[in-house]
């Protein structure tokens, strides 16, 4: 895995504006200086040979962006997009220390909100039932309990799963 | 079935053709590939058959006419639209009657006719001269509006002249508009009015002559205003002059006596009035006095280095002389008289003020009675450095260069690195065309300035050693232009050395800047050099004097002797008094100096590359989002004739801001080709073979990239031509060809491709051997044979090269295999062509430049691919006979009597695909090296210049896909990479046989 260390658990240096967004029945959160902007779903260029929560890439303004979508990231069921779906690109540290964007496909967008210290908490143990890797801390917020996400490393497993061997892929 | 089962495919075919040019327009090339492949189709069925004579020449018609488009725009014109749309109807009735058997038409004669090409020619040309004029319309005088577009219209009537025959009148006619053209953009760069109404008169002329060659009658006469070559603009070069002469006098204001500020700009200044003054026939006046003032800064330079008060007041009386001079030229008055002073003892005077009271012997006893008018020899002649009289030079007696990396001199020490390189280039390659012609008087001027900016860069750094270098091979060079010494080989080989020399000093200091060795002293042996060059200067102006084996020893052990040797010269007790005074406050004054050393030629700014290519991306992004506002539905639907207008001008715009932005990283290959001539030069000297390098087109413009690319795979390829192709003389004469042999290194563009060609008349390459070569390594099954092609590739394949393959046959082998993967790293590729005993052609195709490629767009399923043209063999679509399978796996298809294997794109990019049956789908047939495959598509959407673009970092690579690219929609397009599909569809195979 990545070896960029991340501060798990350590309530302090995740508070701060996080932006929340919503997978299912589930709410997430991502570091608000991440995030780069928040754009309306578009038309997504296949990429082949590539883990199918990739959905491909896409043109932001000129530049090429790989695209991913979250809920197939995290095992939940597909759903049709609705008006409210729309991806969330944030810049993420690869391993190799280079900062590139990625959109990644959510639910719906919901709110920035301030955490402080004592609303966060450090990432529950599930056993294996669920890594846990990518969890920073779960966030108490009016009531709810958001996931707090550390985007590099989702991204990084990203990165490292779609490491493409072009060879015979359907064999027929 | 009828009577003629192949008249029945060949009307099938013309039909299907008839389909595709419903959809043909002028000027675009959509359909063009499909019809070529009918035609080509048709061409195969008719060999062997007996089908009637007139259908066969009809069919060589649209051959000629395809062939046409594809060498000249490879986009249909009317003209030819318009015959081809008459050549189906032609060939439906012809066919027809074939089976039937009844007498066929005639075929129009005018097909046939010659003046065919030339009228969809003059369509185009005119087409470009109405937007010549387009553009004059808001050209002013005094502005450079539209300046760069006219040049390039020209530049686009010039290759489609080369193209067709035209009248010689619209030729002189053409010649005379970019004579005026190239003027403006040598001197001013900005339009005078006298240019702009000889352009509007010139774009009415074209346009009236034009019409008359489509109605081929009398051409109008050319104005013969048109033909003298001062049109008008001639005079462009006075004001520059006078412009030039009026900074020079700003500068000279700021100058002081005894000190040296000022004295580079004036130098360049000086330098940039010379190189105007052949345009426009200035008066003789003005080029004496240019002269003069020459003169005088020379012996600036090779005295002190420092004003004087002489030099000063005279520079003052000159510049005024000048501005009036140049007043009256251009009023056509009479010019005004000399002053007295100057021309009376402009030789003498000066030197007698410059050179210092220590040496006033110095000029005498030289007693050459054209001594006198040249103060830059003379005391440079007599003088060895005070330290190589006590003992001979030794490396360890060598001096260690020194220098101040760390304060003001950091900066000076930087600039003149990098104008160093392009001075020390100029130094190599002139003194190698001195070589060829030692009387060339241009390049050896030249060779003089080059080395004398150098010193005097060099001199304001305080770089000594390598000042007092470059003193003395300038002044050698300055004798040899005066006339004083013959340019033989030892002088050429002396300044050869010299330049190396300087050029290793550079690479040192540069390496030093860079902050490596940075301990180590920088120590290079001069003396030596030095030493050559005074006794050069010694024995050049007295030949008749000098024992004959001095020259030879002093040739070739240059380390040991020193100054015994070269002691013969008269009146070597002169001190060298250039030298003594240390140019120390040259330093002080970094501000003005570098600017101007580093602007020999005005009008060059240099920029960062990374501001270049953000500039070209930010283009390109215009460019994408100009296509999608103006090719928005809604907007299209306004029925605006002004919007539409508008838009038209947007386009135009952004589409030459494009060509602009691309054209700012095109660089000519020149500097590239040049050092080949060393290296061809040096390698026949060394094998003692008679090589000659021909190079014609070393303006072709590159991308910046791929000429620095192309470097290193060019000299492998040109050492191997030299080394291993051209036989030694004794071997040539005895087959019979000329002992000198030849390597041509040719480039030129061709269909939207650069080409490079490398050609030798050597041995050429021997099959056997690389045959038994290839069995030995393994590469080949042991009784397996290859086409030729393929035999000729197998020098590219890897571990081919090694020193017994080289040595034995005569074909080639070192690092092949890296040359070719450099190629293609660049999206090339490089092809061979041998015959056995002539010689061996290697040719390389380029792209324009790496940030674009020419791509043709396909649909699979919904999506949109690109396949790089240039792997693109054909396509076409296949008929059901054409596709066999293997154990119904692995599919292959017959293209012209080839197999290949077909690979359904469709699998591998996971796409559901509108067709599965191949015969109803389109086949792309693409090659990689000498391997084709047939790439299986729904539909080809076109050809279309795009942007690549990397996928973004956050995917790993996948090998099949070359990139991205934005298309016109704004939505993303990925390019297809063509080498790796084919080895991909290999092993596809090769499994599916396996199973």
């Amino acid at each position: 895995m990545s070896t960029t260390p991340i501060p798990v658990g350590s309530a302090a240096t995740l508070a701060g504006k996080h932006l929340t967004f919503v997978l299912g029945h589930e709410c997430y959160g991502v570091p608000v200086l991440k995030v780069r902007e928040i754009i309306r779903i578009c038309d997504i260029t296949p990429v082949p040979q590539m883990p199918d929560y990739i959905k491909g890439v896409l043109n932001l303004r000129g530049k090429i962006i790989p695209v991913a979508d979250l809920r197939l990231k995290f095992k939940l069921a597909h759903i049709e997009n609705t008006k409210l779906t729309c991806i969330v690109v944030v810049q993420v540290i690869l391993a190799d220390n280079t900062i590139t964007p990625i959109g990644l496909i959510v639910d719906a967008v919901e709110e920035v909100v301030n955490l402080t210290e004592t609303d966060i908490e450090p990432p529950p143990d599930f056993g294996t039932v669920l890594d846990t890797d990518y969890i920073l801390g779960m966030a108490k917020v009016k009531g709810n309990v958001k996931t707090l996400l550390d985007i590099d490393r989702v991204v990084a497993a990203v990165h490292e799963e779609t490491t493409v061997v072009a060879g015979p892929h359907k064999a027929r | 079935m009828s009577k003629h089962p192949i008249a029945a495919k060949v009307l099938e075919l013309t039909q299907k053709l008839g389909q595709e040019l419903t959809f043909a327009e002028p000027s675009k090339d959509t359909g063009l590939l499909p019809i070529n492949s009918f035609v080509g189709e048709m061409e195969d069925l008719l060999k062997g058959s007996d089908l009637p004579a007139s259908i066969l020449s009809a069919v060589g018609h649209a051959r000629k006419w395809l062939d046409q488009i594809f060498d000249t725009t490879a986009l249909f014109d009317a003209g030819t639209l318009e015959r081809l749309t008459e050549w189906t109807s032609w060939m439906e009735v012809a066919l027809e009657q074939a089976q039937s058997g009844q007498t066929l038409p005639v075929v129009p004669t005018t097909w046939s006719a010659e003046s065919v090409p030339a009228l969809p020619m003059a369509v185009q040309i005119a087409a470009r001269s109405q937007s010549i004029a387009q553009e004059l319309a808001t050209a002013t005088a005094g502005k450079d509006n539209g300046l760069l577009p006219i040049n390039s219209y020209l530049y686009e009537i010039e290759e489609l002249l080369e193209k067709a025959d035209f009248p010689s009148a619209i030729d002189e006619a053409l010649h005379a508009a970019r004579g005026w053209i190239d003027k403006i953009l040598d001197t001013t760069a900005v339009f005078d009015e006298a240019t702009l109404v000889c352009l509007s008169d010139w774009t009415s002329w074209m346009d009236a002559a034009l019409d008359q060659i489509d109605s081929s009658s009398e051409l109008p006469q050319i104005p013969a205003a048109w033909r003298s070559s001062d049109a008008g603009s001639a005079s462009a070069a006075g004001p520059q002059i006078s412009n030039l002469v009026q900074q020079l006098g700003l500068e000279l204001a700021f100058a002081e006596e005894g000190k040296d500020t000022g004295l580079l700009p004036i130098n360049s200044f000086i330098c940039n009035i010379e190189e105007l003054l052949p345009r426009g026939n200035q008066p003789a006046e003005i080029v004496a006095a240019v002269t003069l003032a020459r003169q005088w800064i020379d012996q600036v330079f090779d005295s002190s280095a420092k004003f004087d008060k002489t030099a000063l007041t005279r520079l003052g009386e000159w510049t005024s002389w000048m501005e009036k001079a140049l007043e009256r030229a251009t009023t056509g008055d009479s010019f005004p008289s000399f002053p007295a002073a100057w021309s009376a003892a402009p030789e003498t005077k000066p030197e007698a003020k410059t050179v210092p009271p220590s040496a006033p012997v110095a000029p005498a006893p030289i007693a050459a009675p054209v001594a006198v008018a040249t103060p830059v020899v003379t005391p440079a002649a007599p003088a060895p450095k005070p330290a190589a009289p006590a003992a001979p030079a030794t490396f360890a007696d060598e001096p260690a260069l020194e220098m101040n990396l760390d304060g003001d001199d950091r900066d000076l020490i930087v600039g003149f690195i990098s104008e160093s390189y392009e001075h020390l280039q100029n130094i190599e390659q002139g003194v190698l065309v001195l070589e060829e012609n030692p009387k060339d008087a241009t390049t050896l001027n030249s060779i003089f300035r080059a080395f004398h900016t150098f010193k005097g860069g060099a001199g304001c750094c305080n770089l000594t050693q390598i000042k007092d270098l470059a003193h003395e091979l300038e002044s050698v060079l300055d004798a040899a232009r005066q006339h004083k010494l013959d340019i033989n080989l030892d002088i050429i080989n002396v300044i050869l050395e010299g330049g190396d020399t300087l050029a290793k000093f550079v690479a040192e200091i540069a390496e030093r800047l860079a902050g490596k060795n940075l301990d180590t002293p920088v120590k290079i042996p001069t003396l030596h050099l030095i030493a050559r060059a005074q006794y050069i200067l010694g024995h050049g102006e007295a030949p008749a004097a000098s024992a004959p084996a001095a020259p030879a020893v002093a040739a070739s052990v240059p380390e040991v002797v020193a100054a015994p040797a070269v002691s013969p010269a008269p009146g070597e007790s002169a001190p060298e008094a250039a030298h003594t005074p240390a140019p120390a406050p040259a330093a002080q004054k970094p501000a003005a100096a570098p600017a101007s050393a580093a602007a020999p030629s005005a009008g060059f700014v240099k920029v960062d590359t990374y501001k270049l290519d953000a500039l070209i991306d930010l283009v390109g992004e215009l460019v994408i989002s100009e296509s999608m506002v103006v090719q928005d539905p809604e907007l299209r639907a306004v029925p605006s004739r002004n919007l539409s207008r508008n838009l038209g001008q947007l386009h135009r715009i952004t589409s030459e801001l494009q060509r602009t932005a691309m054209s700012l990283r095109m660089v000519p290959i020149r500097a590239t080709f040049q050092k080949m001539t060393r290296l061809v030069r040096d390698l026949a000297s060394k094998q003692q073979k008679q090589v000659q390098l021909v190079m014609t087109g070393e303006d072709t413009e590159l991308d910046r990239n791929i000429v620095e690319e192309i470097s290193d795979p060019l000299v492998h390829m040109i050492r191997n031509a030299a080394d291993h192709g051209v036989e030694k003389p004794e071997a040539r004469i005895a087959k019979g060809k000329p002992a000198m042999g030849t390597v041509f290194l040719r480039a030129f563009h061709q269909g939207g491709n650069i080409v490079i060609q490398i050609q030798d008349d050597g041995n050429g390459l021997n099959k056997e051997r690389l045959l038994s070569k290839a069995r030995e390594r393994g590469i080949i099954k042991p009784n397996e044979t290859l086409p030729d092609k393929e035999i000729w590739d197998l020098i590219f394949a890897a571990g081919f090269s090694t020193a017994e393959v080289i040595s034995d046959i005569s074909g080639r082998g070192v690092g092949m295999d890296v040359v070719r993967q450099n190629i293609e790293k660049l999206r090339g590729k490089v092809e061979i062509d041998t015959a056995p005993g002539e010689g061996t052609t290697f040719t390389i195709y380029l792209p324009l430049t790496l940030a674009i490629i020419d791509g043709m767009i396909v649909s699979v399923g919904g999506e949109r691919y690109i396949i790089p043209t240039l792997s693109v063999r054909e396509s076409f679509r296949p008929k059901p006979e054409m596709i066999s399978s293997v154990h119904e796996r692995g599919e292959m298809v017959n293209v012209r009597g080839r197999l290949s294997p077909l690979l359904r794109l469709y699998h591998y990019l996971e796409q559901p695909p509108k067709v599965t049956d191949p015969a109803e789908a389109i086949i792309v047939v693409v090659e990689s090296g000498q391997q084709t495959r047939c790439l299986m598509v729904d539909e080809l959407l076109g050809k279309q210049e795009v942007v690549i673009k990397s996928l973004g970092g956050a995917l790993k690579k996948n090998n099949a896909l070359a990139g991205g690219a934005v298309l016109g929609d704004g939505r993303v397009g990925l390019i297809l990479n063509v080498d790796a599909l084919v080895k991909l569809s290999g092993t596809q195979n090769s499994l599916a046989s396996g199973n």
